[in-house]
């Protein structure tokens, strides 16, 4: 014998949306302003700054439209052809060098124990200020006359160097970066490598391994992972390098240290051609959406 | 007086039914168990009594209201959780109180029901502590005590007893049970534990994947088991269950498989006549440890068994036999001495022995009795 | 033929395991040695710019260019600061700073928490699309971002602003990732068990989840914090007066095009360095962990 709803399904539908709606309701207004901030801010730039890329003008008058004119030009443009070929070098010269020595600080630092806090408090501060000031900073380490790196290179017994001036001023500003990112970087590998089982370390050493080997054949698979991961990250921060180039070159010498944001900015808001810094942009995207999801796929292919 | 009502209630997961088409009336001031293995959806129905789960299709009254879409604060029901979900950051009396300063009460009042309930429950002491600083049974009482103090319609459940250690199970299932009738309250109490359905419930429904099997007394549901499920979830040890063939002889009705010719006992077949179901064929034969024995010297022996190996547990003696090749459990009075390889002879209690069909039904079961409640798939 | 006793070696034997053991625990001494000298050095390296700054900043700017370096100034000159506090807006975009990165940081807090917990706990519809949906613009560099940004706050008469500043700012969807994880860890029975108590939705939010997960919120303001005290391009393009630029651009505007004041610049970088030194030697902790969860998407 079965009991009958009393309800017909007519009924029940109404009640139900009604009830759900209430419930539904709550959830979307958690979720209401950080949807309209993206919406605007992020969602609309990202459609906005295509269609800039077919304008001229826009910043101090109206914007008119020049179809693929932008586009065209930064495609036949040798400074923006520098600037991603600079960009590139750059992310050449500071992402293994920052990459190797917080890598092997983050051992070392796994070894000590006493005045390990100390350390790493030391370590990671210059990760604290902003970029801006750690230019500044670097401006008296690098200074001709009274910079500590000359300092050096006279004690050594050679004329003073100018570190920023032509084929020396790129990877200068890579050491700039490097010097300051490596708090960062150590933290992070640090992080990774105390996650790492201890058994597998005893079990190398009762195989014999010294501390080479077990990096080789124990660590650095391991890391693998974590690798990839920084990798990518750090590619995708270090293609919008601009601020210490903004602070110690602006460009030069002869665009040797011209980036791409950096010739965004120049062109928007000095040379009042925003479509091209828009066109730029826009290509600047598209290139970082697509390491993003090679993050994205990398990371789920691992797990 | 009809406390909680479900109709045709369903819950379904993608393509699952975690809920089948459950159909089930609960009195006022009963102590109702929803007894089964996990995953039979006995949690699934009390979230949705609560208004945690929403229902997929069916209807739920409460004292005569249909709560579908009533939000739980709107149900007049409390809920006692499995891992008692006290609020971490609150202490005792905080806990215990916060409905009651949520409906927006005068704190004076609200700190003297606390201090009543904490006097029923023995929490005096402990009112101003963190649930972090309290044992496992003190965390217990409070989570009681949080229910309590609303004064709901009914109380809901959820394997409380579960997280406590042995001993101090045994000890709150009567203290609750105590509760129940000081409190005059209806309860609808979810557990997998068997012994604890047996003891506590008024009646209990035994579901399976979502169905309900049984719905009755415990002792009723023991004793006259519908199918092949209740019969082996409760009791322990479970009920001995073996297949075989039921024919008619002119002698009388035989069991057989490939280890055991038995005939059965003129009364029981007296029994088997009088069904409406034609019971010949595959069929389960099932017996409860405690209903069979050892035959006395003198008297014929139903069959024969080895015994394997003994447990004693103190009251009795757990024996299991080999027969054939099968195994049986016997139970038995603690200090008989057997010895491993004995072969010993067996009687059955024929009124307490079980016959299940191919499908399972037990042939015997009153479908109309015993399975009032239950929908039928 | 006498067999050695087994408990006693000959002290040949003695000898050699004695110098095999002095030698495996010098090398490792050794090494230990040679990890603190490289990490000493690393640690110099890392500080040195700040404390030749420090020394910097008390001296004067005709006095800067001296060789061989003072390393402490004697007598210590204050003017670079008095001058920077006094006749330049310094304390006023110190001011800005702080109400931007404090406002950022709360507002964040309040709608990242929110999101996070509609993501971790709520049902409702298009719920994981919404969570892609999110997930995409993590992969839009605000950098790609400025100029359109630029021309909306510009649009919305906010330009040189508080606001103008503090709304983009707001659009970062790091925050609710890291808050979504964080509260998906707390048992769901705790909500439940508000629900039946009477909680409304935003009073579970509020009373419940919020007390609960105060360390992730340090992590997350803290990080948030240190990103809005420590950017540039956007306060750059945005803001165009004395008045309302930060200390980042502030700073930078110290360095003339030919001329500069590098005492000021000094002075400059310690007094924006000093509140952050400070936090962080208490919070440390919280400093690293803040910087890897923002890193750490998943």
């Amino acid at each position: 014998m079965q009991s009958a709803r009393r309800l017909s399904e007519a009924e029940h539908e109404r009640l139900r949306r009604r009830y759900n709606w209430h419930r539904y309701r709550t959830a979307y207004l958690f979720l209401l302003p950080n949807l309209i901030l993206f919406a605007l801010f992020l969602v609309l730039p990202f459609f906005w700054v295509l269609y800039l890329s077919f304008h001229e003008g826009g910043i101090l008058g109206a914007p008119r439209f020049v179809g693929l004119k932008n586009w065209s030009f930064i495609l036949g443009d040798k400074i923006a052809r520098q600037t991603v070929l600079n960009t590139l070098l750059y992310m050449l010269l500071a992402i293994p060098s920052v990459f190797l020595i917080s890598l092997g600080l983050a051992l070392l630092l796994k070894r000590i124990v006493r005045g390990s806090a100390t350390i790493r408090a030391a370590i990671y501060f210059p990760t604290l200020s902003p970029i801006v000031l750690a230019a500044l900073l670097w401006i008296f380490v690098i200074h001709p006359d009274f910079g500590i790196l000359n300092f050096f290179v006279r004690a050594l017994g050679f004329a003073p160097i100018n570190w920023l001036g032509t084929g020396t001023a790129l990877p200068t500003i890579a050491m700039l970066e490097v010097w300051r990112g490596i708090g960062f970087w150590t933290m992070l590998f640090l992080a990774a490598l105390l996650s790492l089982p201890q058994e597998l370390y005893d079990a190398a050493m009762i195989d014999g391994a010294g501390p080479w080997a077990q990096f080789r054949h124990v660590t650095l698979p391991l890391l693998r992972p974590t690798l990839i991961f920084a990798f990518i990250m750090a590619t995708i921060w270090n293609f919008q390098l601009f601020d210490s180039v903004y602070i110690l070159t602006d460009g030069g010498p002869q665009y040797q240290t011209a980036t791409v944001v950096w010739y965004i900015y120049k062109n928007t808001f000095q040379f009042d051609k925003p479509g091209v810094g828009a066109a730029m942009s826009f290509l600047m995207l598209l290139i970082i959406m697509i390491m993003s999801l090679v993050q994205l796929a990398a990371l789920r292919g691992r797990r | 007086m009809t406390q909680v009502e479900l109709v045709e209630v369903v819950k379904r997961y993608k393509e699952v039914l975690a809920v089948d088409h459950v159909s089930l009336t609960i009195h006022d001031q009963e102590f109702l168990v929803l007894l089964g293995p996990s995953g039979c959806g006995k949690s699934t129905i009390l979230r949705m009594i609560a208004g945690l789960e929403p229902i997929s299709s069916g209807e739920i009254y409460i004292e005569g209201q249909l709560v579908n879409y009533k939000a739980p604060k709107e149900r007049n029901v409390a809920m006692v959780f499995q891992n008692y979900a006290l609020y971490p950051h609150m202490m005792v009396q905080e806990n215990i109180g916060f409905s009651l300063k949520l409906a927006g009460q005068a704190r004076a009042s609200v700190s003297d029901k606390v201090a009543e309930v904490a006097r029923a429950l023995q929490l005096e002491a402990l009112l101003r502590r963190l649930p972090g600083q309290l044992s496992g049974g003190q965390r217990q009482r409070v989570a009681l005590g949080r229910a309590i103090i609303r004064n709901p319609s009914v109380f809901l459940m959820d394997e409380p007893l579960s997280n406590l250690d042995a001993a101090l199970r045994v000890q709150t299932r009567s203290e609750l049970l105590k509760l129940h009738e000081r409190l005059q309250a209806t309860v609808v109490y979810v557990t997998h534990d068997q012994v604890e359905a047996m003891t506590m419930g008024h009646r209990i429904v035994v579901m399976n994947r979502g169905i309900i099997q049984q719905v009755g007394p415990p002792q009723d549901v023991y004793d006259m088991p519908v199918n092949l499920f209740v019969a082996g979830f409760l009791g322990s040890p479970s009920i001995n269950l073996f297949k075989g063939r039921l024919e008619r002889h002119d002698q009388g009705w035989l069991f057989s498989n490939s280890w055991l010719r038995l005939l059965l006992a003129e009364e029981f077949g007296a029994r088997l006549a009088a069904l409406d179901q034609d019971p010949r064929g595959e069929v389960t034969l099932g017996i409860r440890p405690e209903d069979l024995g050892l035959a006395a010297s003198g008297v014929e022996a139903d069959f024969y068994g080895e015994v394997h190996f003994l447990e004693p547990v103190g009251s009795d003696k757990y024996v299991s036999l080999r027969v054939g090749e099968e195994e049986l459990m016997l139970r038995t009075a603690p200090r008989l001495t057997l010895q491993k390889g004995q072969q010993i002879g067996l009687t059955l209690a024929w009124s307490r022995l079980h016959l299940f069909d191919a499908a399972g039904r037990n042939l015997f079961a009153d479908s109309r009795a015993a399975v009032a409640e239950v929908a039928s798939r | 033929m006498a067999v050695p006793h087994p408990q006693v070696r000959p002290a040949s034997v003695r000898l050699e395991i004695e110098q095999a053991e002095r030698r495996s625990r010098r090398r490792r001494a050794l090494r230990l040695v040679l990890s603190y000298a490289l990490l000493l050095l690393a640690c110099a390296v890392a500080i040195f710019p700040f404390f030749y700054i420090l020394s910097l900043s008390f001296k004067q700017s005709t006095a800067l260019v001296t060789y061989p370096p003072q390393w402490i100034p004697n007598p210590p000159y204050y003017g670079n600061y008095t001058t920077l506090l006094f006749e330049k807006p310094f304390l006023r975009w110190g001011l800005n700073t702080l109400i931007v990165a404090g406002s950022v940081t709360l507002i964040k807090l309040l709608i990242d928490t929110m999101a996070g917990y509609a993501f971790a706990k709520l049902e409702f519809p298009f719920k994981e699309q919404l969570f892609l949906f999110i997930l995409a613009t993590m992969m839009i560099p605000f950098a790609a971002t400025l100029i359109p940004t630029f021309l909306i706050v510009r649009e919305l008469k906010l330009q040189n602003s508080y606001l103008g500043l503090i709304l983009p700012a707001l659009a970062s969807p790091i925050g609710i990732f890291m808050m979504r994880q964080f509260i998906e860890s707390l048992p769901t029975d705790l909500e439940n068990a508000a629900r039946m108590d009477g909680c409304s939705e935003f009073a579970i939010y509020w009373r419940i989840i919020l007390p609960l997960i105060q360390p992730a919120l340090v992590v997350l303001g803290i990080f948030t914090f240190m990103t809005q005290w420590t950017a540039f391009v956007w306060p750059l393009v945005i803001t165009n007066t004395d008045e309302m630029r930060v200390l980042t651009v502030g700073l930078a505007s110290l360095k003339g095009q030919w001329v500069t004041d590098w005492g000021l610049v000094a002075a400059g970088s310690v007094l924006i360095m000093l509140p952050i030194t400070i936090l962080f030697i208490f919070f440390q902790r919280y400093f690293i962990a803040a910087s890897l969860a923002g890193a750490i998407k998943e």
